[in-house]
């Protein structure tokens, strides 16, 4: 006897269900003594933690700009934030590998768990994103044109924000699809990942720079600034809050109610349909596709053989962690999606300065950036650790290998040749091509050595084999912020201490002193790594 | 109780399923058999409406599966062969989350739950308290049959069922689904352990390259193959013979110390 209200009731348990298993994330899985109750205590310590991250976003807004340039610099930072956020719930909650086996067979449509599960990323994310927001709400009601209005139309406008990210990314999923069948899926579902994350993350640095370097005392919004999403949303709390009302803030206002909402329902009605066949695909067994490793793989292989690869890497071990690392990161869904998502942010990040109208008399930018390289150090040695195949990290358990030193030095160096030093070649050309000067490049010196340094942190920080954890969901949000806070700050100061040595003509011996003090961090850091013991089952 | 005509199931160039025509009545435990990528897992998962057939359609307790899927899927309890869970749930989140999606209360679900526990051998605060990641794989195992028996269903689909079960656990299994065949549920039980299936199935039936090759009771299947036993006709019937001369030859291989490097 089916209940007439079997919807209501697989609704709620759906809910439930993925609720759980964002808050919790899958790297519980590897936490046997997971307890639920500790966790939901530890959340609370994590919403904590993300109202403190808003003093980021109190300190980057300028009090005394238009509204309009204040409210869109706050959507811009949060589209900043959530973007990511939101890439990284659908990646691990959308499509779970196995989930065909546990759901599909049961008399549940697929189109609900779509929709049960956009709507369980949407109330986290957006929690978070109020929270995130919460101390620069504050501030901005010491602003002489806001009074108590402002709460409600930035939650609202926040929320429009959310669903529009949210609905764009699951669309693009749909659309390769779409697009390119079940057979391509997996690739194309994670290049579509890589470029949405990388679309995102743009659009709102490209804004967030643009409206910073807006001088607010005669600034006159024209037509066109309603190419910005972000801008359409601070229209919109224009209005409610009753400022001037011109065929520019309509135009906003329209698409701020219309985009979010039809690009929902596109995503979660009118395409739902794509949404099933892709849950299953992702679990058909498929004939055996006959795998050629491609002309790249073939050629580390033999590079990897060649006589100078075995000066740079004398350790077989290493060479193999190597190895190992080229095939995760171009073929591993989520280490590919994290890998290839940060290298095009980074590498991109000059634009931003030239979008901010740096010149040739910008030398000071070089001491800018240890904070930036600190966190592309970081984010790739953190990168190496994470796998959705974590589980055959089991392999080097029962091998007689005395550390996981010797496969981590051989990731990194994986990481360097793949993301650190093409990174490092974009920044020097555009650094040059501003500065017109090659002699700027030794600005770059304290970032690199502080990038490389950075990059052994991680596997410090979570003593693990490469590649042997699950990916963290939900209030890694938080830790995640804390931990990128990190080098960016001692980074800053390295790059002030850089400054203030050049200024009084000490800039090479500081050098000098940087690079024995991180030769020798870096080699104390090495010597911890080698003395980590093997069986890290417990992380 | 189970009807496939001509199904099949192509994967671009290849064929998983090659027109495979069954019934199933009720009451009896159909024994699939087949070597790795025979067709086996592909099609309890058409039966189960998890994927779509090529062509060829599939009836379950008189329902067609592509008219009237959910009440093909109410009709079944599947046990997939990965016994894939939510592993950061306790087995009770777990079960009570199974149990509402099809339309059991909590507190009903509880009662029935606390019944199969039982016969499992699992305590209630293990039950309640660790989150399946932390249990055996012969716990995680129990966990994935409770859901699938868990709304009492007159069709019984079993992948591997018994990897990762204890000795008695297996017994006790074996016993269960004779018993519940007996009530009138109709069960395949897809295994490589032939002996097993030799002891628990009223009917084997043998699949090959997506393809129907055998049919029939074990005994009868053994008699007309001059009483060899089933594995023996299995091996014949999936080109599995040569197997053992090519083991030995590759076990010659394997010197004293052969790990080691010359």
């Amino acid at each position: 006897m089916v209940p007439s209200n079997l919807k209501v009731i697989q609704r709620r348990a759906l809910y439930t269900l993925f609720d759980r298993i964002y808050k919790r994330g899958r790297r519980v899985q590897w936490n046997r003594d997971f307890n639920p109750e500790k966790s939901r205590r530890r959340q609370w310590l994590g919403y904590a933690i993300v109202v403190a991250m808003g003093m980021l976003m109190v300190s980057f807004v300028p009090g005394k700009t238009p509204f309009l340039v204040f409210v869109t610099l706050m959507h811009s930072f949060t589209t900043l934030v959530a973007g990511l956020g939101v890439m990284y719930a659908c990646s691990e909650i959308l499509f779970h590998e196995q989930e065909s086996d546990i759901l599909l067979h049961r008399p549940v449509e697929t189109r609900l768990i779509l929709q049960v599960k956009a709507w369980v990323i949407f109330n986290n994310i957006y929690l978070q994103i109020l929270l995130f927001n919460l101390l620069a709400m504050a501030f901005a009601l010491s602003r002489p044109e806001v009074d108590a209005r402002f709460l409600v139309s930035h939650a609202l406008a926040l929320g429009l924000n959310i669903l529009g990210t949210l609905s764009f990314v699951i669309l693009a999923y749909h659309v390769c699809l779409k697009l390119f069948g079940r057979e391509r899926l997996r690739n194309f579902m994670t290049t579509a990942q890589i470029v949405a994350a990388f679309a995102i993350l743009f659009s709102s640095q490209a804004s967030l720079r643009y409206f910073k370097s807006i001088d607010g005392s005669a600034w006159q919004p024209s037509v066109w600034l309603n190419c910005f999403p972000t801008v359409w949303l601070a229209n919109l709390e224009s209005l409610i809050l009753g400022l001037p009302r011109t065929p520019f803030l309509w135009t906003g206002v329209v698409l701020a109610l219309l985009v979010p909402l039809l690009l929902a329902w596109l995503a979660l009605s009118v395409l739902a349909g794509a949404y099933e066949e892709a849950v299953s695909a992702l679990n058909e067994q498929a004939p055996p596709r006959r795998i050629t490793p491609g002309q790249e793989r073939r050629w580390a292989e033999r590079w990897t053989r060649s006589w100078w690869a075995k000066i740079w890497m004398r350790d077989p071990v290493e060479r193999a962690g190597f190895l190992l690392t080229l095939a995760q990161v171009t073929r591993v869904r989520n280490v590919k999606l994290k890998f290839f998502t940060r290298l095009l942010q980074f590498s991109t990040y000059p634009c931003y300065f030239i979008m901010a109208g740096v010149d040739a008399q910008s030398s000071w930018l070089g001491f800018f950036f240890p904070g930036v390289f600190g966190l592309i150090g970081y984010t790739l040695g953190d990168v190496i650790l994470h796998s959705e195949e974590f589980l055959g990290a089991d392999i080097f358990r029962f091998t007689p290998l005395p550390s996981p030193a010797a496969l981590f030095y051989g990731a990194r160096k994986a990481t360097l040749a793949l993301a650190f030093i093409p990174i490092l070649f974009i920044w020097s050309t555009v650094l040059v091509l501003l500065a017109r000067d090659v002699a700027i490049l030794e600005s770059l010196i304290p970032s690199v050595l502080f990038g490389l340094t950075c990059s052994y942190v991680p596997a410090l920080t979570k003593p693990s084999l490469i590649f042997s954890l699950s990916d963290p969901v939900g209030m890694a949000f938080s830790k995640g912020c804390l931990f990128q806070l990190l080098p960016m700050l001692v980074g800053a100061l390295i790059g002030g201490i850089s400054y203030f040595a050049q200024q009084v003509g000490l800039f090479h011996a500081w050098v000098l002193v940087l690079a024995v003090g991180f030769f020798f961090l870096s080699k104390f850091f090495r010597a911890r790594l080698e003395r980590q013991p093997l069986d890290l089952e417990a992380t | 109780m189970i009807k496939l005509t001509d199904l099949t199931k192509v994967y671009g160039a290849q064929t998983a399923v090659d027109h495979l025509s069954l019934e199933i009545p009720a009451g009896q435990i159909v024994g699939l058999l087949g070597p790795n990528g025979a067709g086996k897992s592909t099609t309890l998962k058409m039966i189960t409406g998890m994927l779509r057939p090529t062509s060829g359609t599939v009836q379950v307790a008189g329902y067609d599966a592509t008219t009237h899927l959910m009440e093909v899927k109410r009709s079944l309890g599947f046990v997939p062969e990965s016994g894939a869970l939510y592993e950061s749930l306790t087995g009770l989140e777990y079960l009570r989350m199974v149990a509402a999606l099809y339309g059991i209360e909590a507190e009903q679900a509880d009662v029935r739950i606390q019944e199969f526990i039982q016969f499992f051998d699992i305590t209630w605060q293990a039950l309640g308290e660790k989150i399946l990641a932390a249990y055996s794989k012969g716990m995680r195992r129990k966990i994935v049959i409770i859901a699938a028996l868990l709304h009492n269903p007159p069709v019984l689909l079993f992948d591997e069922p018994l990897d990762g079960l204890d000795v008695n656990a297996a017994m006790g299994f074996k016993t269960l689904i004779q018993t519940l065949a007996k009530q009138g549920r109709t069960i395949v039980y897809s295994s490589h352990i032939l002996d097993v299936v030799e002891k628990v199935c009223h009917r084997v039936v043998i699949i090959h390259q997506g393809r129907l090759v055998l049919d029939g009771a074990p005994a009868e299947v053994s008699a007309q193959h001059g009483g060899q036993s089933l594995e023996a006709v299995f091996s014949k019937l999936t080109g599995g013979d040569v197997l053992r001369e090519k083991a030995e030859n590759f076990a010659r291989t394997f010197t004293p110390g052969g790990t080691e490097q010359p």
